[in-house]
């Protein structure tokens, strides 16, 4: 009897013991393939970074004009077709000039999509595009026609104000001899644009840029240059009269 | 000076090929670049779903249940640790009970968050979860007592009343002694009834049993979907009082 139940006791003992080595060896074997998915994503994201990267060859050609201050030069992915493929939020597709990054979301300036560049993405952001044709972007100053509208807008603090702004610019509208949109469809010579992206509660910003580079992938290279920055505009609090319905 | 003239053109000659050389070279450069980036894409996704996946012993544990319509077995990694840190959206923290799917989007139906389960993530859509404790969920049905009320529940169709069942789940009710709300913890053994309602895609009930925590946090669940109610649309607002200018 004794014996039978040490005999028990054993075979317990064996199930438990080999029940926790299967659980120790799942959790272990979970624990490699994470890290192994992480490997794999940080390899990812490295790629995507060269994939982002405008080439040597662009780098060497401007690096006069990228010695100077605010100025850089940036790869833009077509939105439709990167969206899904990199893990960069937006795709590759936007830009901010402000914080220097692609990843959308946090007040991104300036969007490739449809062989179109569009600025105002969110809430009551807005902004302006012109196209000044084939002109070099050492030549693109304040001083610049298509700059004067540009530098001297105000940009408004009423949200109304500024959804009207953001209407208008849809629509687009002439000032001094110049187009000014939301959007722009990307022509196919090197033409450098202008842009005043307003970010509420972020950045302000006047900048020109140009397109170097156009990829067969639809991806687009473009050197730029921040002319201006304005104060980071704000939106007052709505103000609702007494007694309004 | 013929001479001269020749040598110049090969110059040219050569300075294009070159160019055209360099050119080439940055377009293989850049397809080569997508095709790892496409590859890893593959490769990182087909180990997600290996991670996402109840292991053997879990699916072999529930061999006969699975094997009825309308069930699985599935697993929800906690939020907080995973999302951004996996390829797919949301996390592994997201299930959505028809796509049969952890991917985040417009079908999600639960959420593992800080040890918490909820439901009703986008818009105006909401559900109700309640907990039916330590049961078989063999033995679940419409009629079981704290499923009655999620069977027979009416969806709304006006926006409004949507977003007055989302306060009414945030808050939480009681209906026969059963707790009703948009979230509630999570329980290993425990037995969990859903009704997940979103628009212009699915409303179904559910019910799911928590079989087991690994030690990376996630829950491994067993579930039965028990009805499909039919896709619930919203209606668009009416506002009575507004006339259209041709009106006035």
């Amino acid at each position: 009897m004794s014996r039978s139940r040490a005999s028990l006791l054993i075979i317990a003992f064996f199930f438990i013991a080999l029940l926790s080595t299967t659980a120790r060896a799942q959790s272990s074997d979970r624990a490699a393939l994470e890290d192994e998915i992480r490997g794999l994503i940080d390899e990812l994201k490295a790629a995507e970074q060269l994939f982002l990267a405008p080439s040597a060859m662009d780098r060497q050609k401007y690096a006069v004009f990228l010695s100077q201050p605010d100025t850089g030069i940036i790869r833009l992915l077509p939105r439709e077709v990167f969206q899904d493929l990199v893990t960069i939020e937006g795709g590759g597709a936007y830009y901010s000039f402000a914080r220097l990054t692609h990843e959308y979301g946090l007040g991104s300036d300036l969007e490739l999509q449809q062989n179109q560049f569009s600025v105002g993405f969110a809430g009551a952001d807005f902004g302006f595009l012109t196209r000044l044709g084939k002109v070099a972007i050492e030549d693109v100053t304040l001083d610049h026609p298509g700059a004067r509208f540009l530098s001297t807008f105000n940009a408004p603090t009423v949200e109304a104000a500024a959804r009207d702004q953001y209407r208008q610019a849809a629509a687009g509208f002439d000032a001094n001899g110049f187009t000014y949109k939301s959007r722009l469809p990307l022509k196919k010579k090197k033409n450098s644009y202008l842009l005043r992206s307003v970010v509420y509660g972020v950045s302000d910003l006047l900048v020109a840029f140009r397109v170097v580079t156009r990829d067969e992938d639809g991806s687009v290279v473009i050197v730029w240059k921040i002319l201006k920055s304005f104060p980071v505009p704000q939106l007052a609090a709505a103000h609702i009269a007494p007694g309004a319905h | 000076m013929p001479h001269s003239s020749f040598f110049r053109s090969l110059l040219v000659i050569s300075l294009i090929f070159d160019l055209s050389l360099g050119v080439c070279g940055q377009v293989q450069d850049r397809s080569d670049l997508r095709s790892k980036i496409e590859s890893l894409r593959a490769s990182i996704q087909a180990k997600e779903k290996i991670l996402l996946a109840p292991s053997a012993e879990d699916l072999s544990s529930f061999a006969e249940f699975l094997r009825q319509p309308g069930t699985g077995m599935a697993r929800l990694m906690p939020r907080e640790t995973y999302d951004g840190r996996l390829l797919l959206r949301g996390g592994g923290a997201y299930y959505s009970f028809t796509d049969q799917s952890n991917e985040y989007g417009s079908g999600s139906d639960i959420e593992l968050q800080q040890n918490q389960f909820s439901v009703g993530f986008a818009g105006a859509d909401f559900g109700f979860v309640t907990s039916l404790g330590n049961v078989e969920i063999e033995g679940i049905s419409e009629e079981s007592a704290g499923v009655r009320f999620l069977a027979g529940f009416s969806t709304p169709s006006a926006e409004s009343d949507a977003r007055e069942q989302q306060r009414r789940a945030g808050s939480g009710f009681e209906v026969d002694g059963f707790t009703y709300r948009s979230n509630l913890s999570a329980t290993v053994s425990s037995t969990y009834a859903l009704r997940s309602i979103i628009y212009s895609v699915s409303d179904v009930l559910v019910v799911f049993k928590v079989t087991r925590q690994d030690t990376d946090g996630s829950l491994v669940f067993a579930w039965k979907i028990l009805k499909k109610f039919p896709v619930p649309e919203l209606a668009p607002a009416v506002y009575p009082n507004l006339k259209l200018r041709g009106q006035l």
